[in-house]
């Protein structure tokens, strides 16, 4: 049981990875709020590698920031 | 995920469980020893020092906790705990940490004086404890820690990797007296502060008994 969880964080951390790096106002408040709530849920089966992933990611640069 | 901290969003929830989640990273998480000091320590004190002080200024002008600051408390306190040790090795250090692409580089001295600064502020909020406001007291055990991380110092180990290739700017004679000049600055500002905070009301202002013992038992 425990060795399944850990075998599907790194699916848990692209999943929430991919919600929380939209910009704030692209997406309703509900799908940040249940990212992180996930996130939160899921710590303590995150390896090392996994929380400086989420800590890392950035936001997309906004389409008007890189339209010239 | 420092990007989702923004307080300046209509809705104050993404704030709030952000806050959370990094509350949690900070006490449960693999890099709750402190480890992460390049990718969580650093990072959320530039954070502070641009943004948490903001959100500060805005109470003191205000003079009403929002849910934001209140969130934002339990972070500053949970990262203190996290991160004692790195804040009492840097009170002094004149060590360059990067803040963005943008602007220019700043201390790790700085950083952790003003992160300081900050938790001060809270520890000293304007009004009575239980009546006023109910974050004072989330502080004060920070200062415990720190004092005790103040005292243990030479057994920090810098984490930050990439340092140890570059010679140290200061001896460690210098460095450890420059500390305790600033460890001691902080601390006689607290105690003027906690000096104020224990104060009693002046008589007439409508507190029950319970209330008095309520403010002792606190402090």
């Amino acid at each position: 049981m425990e060795q399944s969880m850990v075998d599907a964080t790194r699916m848990i951390v692209q999943a929430n990875s991919a919600i929380i790096t939209q910009p704030l106002g692209t997406a309703p408040v509900n799908h940040y709020l249940s990212a992180l709530k996930c996130i939160q849920a899921w710590m303590s089966f995150f390896t090392g590698e996994c929380v400086q992933f989420l800590l890392l990611v950035v936001q997309p640069a906004k389409d008007s920031d890189t339209a010239t | 995920m420092i990007p989702l901290l923004d307080p300046s969003f209509h809705d104050d929830s993404i704030f709030i469980a952000t806050s959370d989640a990094f509350q949690e990273i900070t006490t449960k998480s693999v890099l709750s020893d402190g480890s992460g000091v390049k990718t969580l320590t650093e990072p959320l004190l530039v954070w502070i020092d641009a943004v948490g002080n903001r959100i500060m200024q805005d109470t003191m002008s205000t003079n009403e906790i929002s849910p934001v600051a209140h969130s934002l408390c339990k972070l500053t306190v949970a990262f203190g705990d996290l991160a004692s040790a790195y804040l009492a090795y840097n009170i002094s250090s004149s060590m360059p940490v990067p803040t963005s692409p943008t602007t220019p580089p700043t201390t790790k001295g700085h950083l952790t004086q003003n992160f300081l600064r900050l938790l001060l502020a809270y520890t000293g909020l304007r009004g009575y404890y239980g009546v006023d406001e109910d974050e004072s007291e989330m502080t004060l055990g920070f200062w415990y820690l720190f004092q005790e991380a103040l005292w243990s110092t030479d057994y920090f180990i810098d984490g930050g990797g990439d340092n140890q290739s570059s010679p140290r700017p200061e001896s460690g004679e210098i460095r450890e007296s420059k500390q305790v000049l600033m460890a001691k600055a902080v601390y006689s500002e607290l105690v003027q502060v906690l000096r104020r905070k224990v104060a009693f009301p002046p008589p007439g202002s409508g507190w029950s008994r319970g209330s008095y013992l309520f403010c002792l038992d606190i402090f």
